[in-house]
């Protein structure tokens, strides 16, 4: 496992100038690191359904970052949905390269819930997640798009290379179901108590 | 099949809801929605999915690159971002210099945890919290005293070999979430191997943003206390505190420069409306000195819903979200023997003071209001019960006892009263005029008929209800719309608001209002609560039949009789006896000091018999805490009632029912301190509550744990013929079982996991000590057993001022435990308590 973080980290070997003193006004580390404070979280979510495990999550949207610094867009409108295709095809090739393509894990078994998640568990009465696994992994995919990384529907079009239209459809055919699904499962929670 | 089925079934429907049409579109699918209340109602509830799911999804997961991946990242910015590449938009360039801190909000103290091993260099850790008048902007001196890692920092790193590379992704740094190391299967690191190199500037920076970060996404309700800035060794101190400084910046905006000796981190919410006061947003824990102000004043609350929706969660297993919970509701869900009125005024003063049980450096004055009861023969009633007969009423909790809430009421309701149902759901209508109560089987039968569809929309219903009243208004009797809901309008905010102003402009008619919640899911508490007052009326949460009896039949004639109006109450310390003073709940039932005896101020009602009881804690002049000096220094400008030995004085402000004139009640309290246990038995049990309340919302005392209230409780019980008392005892004590369960959820040894949690316990030692002059530095060391338990805690560098807060702390520390980590372990947090 860590051969990978050296892989990643040899693109960082570039001969780069090293300054010692703090650069005057280079604002640009700041305002990357506020993207990555605002991105990482919704990033490594996503890409931690699309490869199950977090560490590889880790290992592609780092790689991701980087490569937006490198050659990605400087407006964060498309940064934002630049970073989510870069991290989705980088999880693909993942998956190819370890022949899971079959089994999106979807929260592996093996990985147990953090404690945020527990928390929101106890607070929602459900789990979202639980919920979640109802949908098809297309549909899951838009619904994290849309309400987790907050992408529009042409964004999401443009990450997962389907039409607008199609993103529609499988969105309205998900909160459908997930309607139905929440329904059920409020009514199961109120007979029971 | 007719378009709207149609439409029902079309993506467009749900792409309309999200806001992603284009505008064309927009308007055709717009146009249908409008004409069609069903597909009105499907538009609402995508949203409201939509909504959930973005809250839902937004708290999964605690995940974080960590700080090593992220300076690897910002390792590689400098020579190529700058200079940047014009981008098409601008404003939104990602690129551009901002307050990295800025978007997180308003931060109070910083403190970041992180392990380090017992033998690791105790160099001393600066984080900063120095607040900027802005979070806009990150100071200068921040980016010069923040250089960006750079490569060779990398590097050296990189020469220290793989093995470092883990160890940074094991227990010894915080901000990588522990997975790593279970998931690499590396054995625990043990404590000797260690010999780190400090960190370096940048991921001091990078972990005070995500910690800060963590911890604003992971308690959105509760904010005031967050966590900033950062760790460091021997050589990277100076970086650190830069690191700290930006971290600070970022939640400068709204805690600066405020005055007052306790106001000290809390954010303050609003412009002050009380006059200079200083108030932390809801949940206020700091004390307010009597120096500066010496009056507070506020809306009497006769409300009791949050006791039952607490108990909902309780019995449900579940621990309440804090902002649920609201001390004063639960403190007057229970009734005391209060003794009624003299001299035929409609409300009595009752006051006592003993040693607050929690710290007996500090008093617990209890002041109770008590309204006349009515002696049988009450005025003619006018009923008109809105029911919310919309599909979400379905549940057996809902309607189903809603219905036969109301039988009960029947039974209570005279031949002459007049009952009349309006439902709303989709549409809203009559389902009977007002019909005279001897008419009951025509109105048991109405209420049999009700059935629950469709979508709700509160506004329509409200008016047609307040038009009912208006016309069967009985003058001099009592006109109420009884409003039975679960809260869930299917309104937009805005309509909300037209609702709240619709709801104050009828109650201008006499027609008073009652809301009961009932309901499991979406009870929306504080719409409830807001239309209650608006409607003058009071608000009641329902779960179950015994509640509805409680509500509705035992306390029939407050509900329905008010006896008083706008009743405010008004207390002025005196400085002399007292430093300081919080009151306990009725965080949003604060008046600006000037209304009091503004007429015009809309404040709460009292029913006949109710009885409101307000706790204050104070802190008695010449004790220890902060605040003395100031007040001996400008007790020689106090007026000669200073002397009097009074603590404080009692204001009561009330209208009589039809008045539009107020009266005024005083009533002066002389210290009759005495030990705890020696208090009335009221005293101790209303206080018992009010602690239970400051648990439940994280802003516990030292010396507060949910075994010691229920035990307080217990010994208040008294007679207890309702059993609700003992009921409240056990819900402690379930409260207790359920709290440390929630700190053995944590299921790894990281403390980025444990930070809300612990960082939440370190908030109710309150905000920045008084007296406390410049940044004040704290390092508190904790050291974790192999079985997770805290061993040891230690505050080092505890600067002169901050010895109370110190000690605080250390003691809520001891209640620390992560999952056993399998080996003994040390946590090093650094706070930073800024101006």
């Amino acid at each position: 496992m860590a051969s990978r973080v050296t892989a990643f980290r040899s693109s960082l070997d570039a001969p780069t100038p090293v300054s010692g003193t703090a650069p005057q006004a280079s604002a640009a580390p700041e305002a990357l690191a506020e993207l990555i404070a605002r991105y990482e979280r919704p990033l490594l979510q996503y890409t931690h359904r699309l490869v199950g495990d977090s560490e590889q999550a880790k290992d592609v949207v780092q790689e991701a970052f980087l490569r937006l610094v490198k050659d990605g867009p400087r407006d964060e409108d498309h940064a934002r949905a630049w970073l989510y295709t870069v991290c989705r095809n980088l999880a693909f090739d993942q998956r190819r390269q370890e022949r899971r393509v079959q089994t999106p894990p979807e929260l592996s078994k093996t990985d147990p819930p953090t404690v945020t998640e527990l928390l929101v568990k106890r607070e929602e009465g459900v789990a979202v997640q639980q919920l979640l696994l109802q949908l098809p992994a297309n549909q899951r995919e838009v619904v994290r798009l849309k309400f987790q990384a907050g992408l529009s529907y042409k964004e999401i079009a443009a990450v997962t290379s389907l039409s607008v239209s199609n993103v529609g459809f499988l969105l309205h055919v998900a909160l459908k179901t997930l309607r139905r699904h929440f329904e059920e499962e409020r009514r199961r929670s109120e007979v029971q108590s | 099949m007719n378009p709207q089925d149609n439409l029902q079934n079309d993506p467009r429907l749900t792409a309309f809801a999200l806001g992603e049409l284009e505008p064309a579109e927009r308007e055709v699918i717009a146009a249908q929605v409008a004409a069609d209340p069903q597909l009105q109602a499907l538009v609402e509830e995508i949203q409201a999915e939509g909504r959930w799911l973005e809250e839902a999804l937004e708290a999964e997961g605690g995940l974080s690159l960590g700080a090593e991946r992220t300076s690897q990242i910002l390792a590689t910015t400098t020579p190529k971002v700058v200079p940047l590449r014009a981008s098409p938009k601008p404003a939104r360039s990602w690129a551009r210099a901002g307050g990295v801190v800025g978007l997180l909000g308003a931060i109070a103290a910083s403190t970041l945890l992180f392990v380090k091993s017992s033998r690791e260099s105790e160099a001393p850790v600066e984080v900063n919290a120095a607040l900027a008048p802005t979070g806009s902007e990150v100071p200068k001196a921040n980016s010069a005293s923040v250089p960006p890692a750079t490569p060779r920092s990398v590097s050296a790193r990189d020469g220290e070999a793989e093995d470092d590379l883990l160890g940074y992704s094991r227990s010894p740094v915080p901000a990588v979430p522990a997975p790593t190391m279970s998931a690499r299967g590396q054995p625990p690191q043990e404590p000797e191997e260690t010999n780190r190199g400090p960190s370096t500037n940048k991921e001091g920076l990078l972990r005070a943003i995500e910690s800060v970060e963590q911890a604003d996404k992971f308690e959105g309700r509760a904010r005031g206390f967050a966590v900033g800035g950062l760790a460091g060794g021997p050589v990277g101190t100076r970086a650190t505190a830069g690191a700290g400084a930006s971290a600070g910046a970022l939640g400068a905006s709204g805690t600066a420069g405020r005055g007052g000796a306790f106001a000290g981190l809390s954010p303050v919410s609003e412009p002050d409306p009380t006059g200079g006061e200083v108030y932390q947003e809801a949940g206020t824990q700091g004390f307010v000195s009597t120096v500066e102000h010496p009056e507070t004043t506020f809306s009497i609350d006769v409300d009791t819903a949050s006791y039952s929706n607490v108990r909902r969660f309780l019995n449900r297993g579940q621990l309440p979200p804090p902002a649920a919970v609201r001390v004063e509701e639960l403190v007057n869900y229970f009734g005391y023997e209060l003794p009624a009125p003299e001299d035929g005024r409609p409300i009595g003063i009752t006051v006592d003071v003993t040693d607050a049980p929690w710290n007996a450096e500090r008093l617990i004055a209890r002041v109770a209001l008590k309204g006349r009861t009515t002696h049988g023969d009450r005025a003619r009633a006018n009923l008109v019960f809105l029911i919310d007969a919309s599909g979400s009423m379905q549940a057996p909790a809902r309607l189903p006892l809603v219905k036969q809430s109301l039988r009960l009421l029947l039974k209570e309701l005279g031949p002459d009263d007049t009952v009349a149902l309006v439902v709303y759901a989709g549409g809203s209508g009559v389902v009977l005029p007002p019909t005279p109560v001897a008419n009951r089987r025509q109105i048991l039968a109405a209420l049999d008929r009700l059935e629950a569809s469709g979508g709700t929309n509160g506004a329509g219903g409200i008016q047609t209800a307040y038009r009912l009243a208006k016309k069967s208004l009985v003058p001099g009797g009592i006109n109420r719309v009884i409003l039975a809901t679960d809260g869930d309008f299917n309104v937009g905010i805005t309509d909300r608001r037209a609702l709240e102003l619709l709801i104050s402009e009828e109650a201008k008619s006499g027609v008073y209002l009652t809301v009961l919640g009932f309901g499991m899911d979406n009870l929306n508490d504080a719409t409830l609560e807001t239309l209650a007052d608006r409607g003058n009326g009071h608000y009641a949460y329902i779960d179950r039949l015994a509640e509805a009896k409680k509500v509705l039949v035992d306390e029939l004639a407050s509900t329905l009789v008010p006896i008083a109006n706008d009743v405010k109450v008004q207390l002025e310390f005196n400085p002399a006896k007292v430093a300081g003073y919080r009151l306990l709940g009725y965080e949003n039932r604060r008046l600006a000091n000037r209304d009091f005896a503004n007429d015009k101020k809309d404040a709460g009602e009292m029913g006949a018999g109710h009885a409101v009881t307000m706790l204050y804690e104070l802190i008695p002049a010449g004790r220890s805490e902060g605040v003395d000096e100031q007040a001996r220094r400008y007790q020689r400008t106090l007026t000669p009632a200073a002397d009097s030995g009074e603590l404080f004085a009692v204001r009561v402000r009330y209208k009589a029912p039809g008045d539009s004139q107020s009266q005024l009640v005083e009533r002066p309290v002389h210290e009759s301190s005495g030990h705890f246990r020696g208090g009335s038995q009221d005293l101790r049990f209303a206080t018992a509550v009010a602690a239970f309340g400051l648990l439940l919302k994280g802003q516990g005392e030292p010396g507060l744990d949910f075994a010691q209230v229920a035990e307080w409780a217990d010994g208040a019980r008294g007679r207890d013929e309702s059993g609700l008392r003992r009921e409240l005892v056990e819900l402690v004590q379930k409260a207790g079982r359920l709290t440390p369960a929630v700190a053995n959820l944590v299921d790894q040894s990281t403390f980025m996991d444990n930070l809300p949690l612990f960082s939440r316990s370190l908030r109710s030692c309150g905000p920045r000590p008084a007296g406390v002059v410049g940044v004040a530095k704290l390092e508190l060391v904790v050291t974790f057993g192999a079985d997770g338990k805290v061993e040891n805690v230690r505050m080092d560098s505890s600067p002169k001022g901050t010895e109370l807060w110190s000690k605080c702390a250390v003691q809520q520390a001891k209640a620390w435990r992560i999952l056993a980590p399998g080996r003994r372990q040390q946590a090093v947090v650094p706070i930073v308590l800024g101006p």
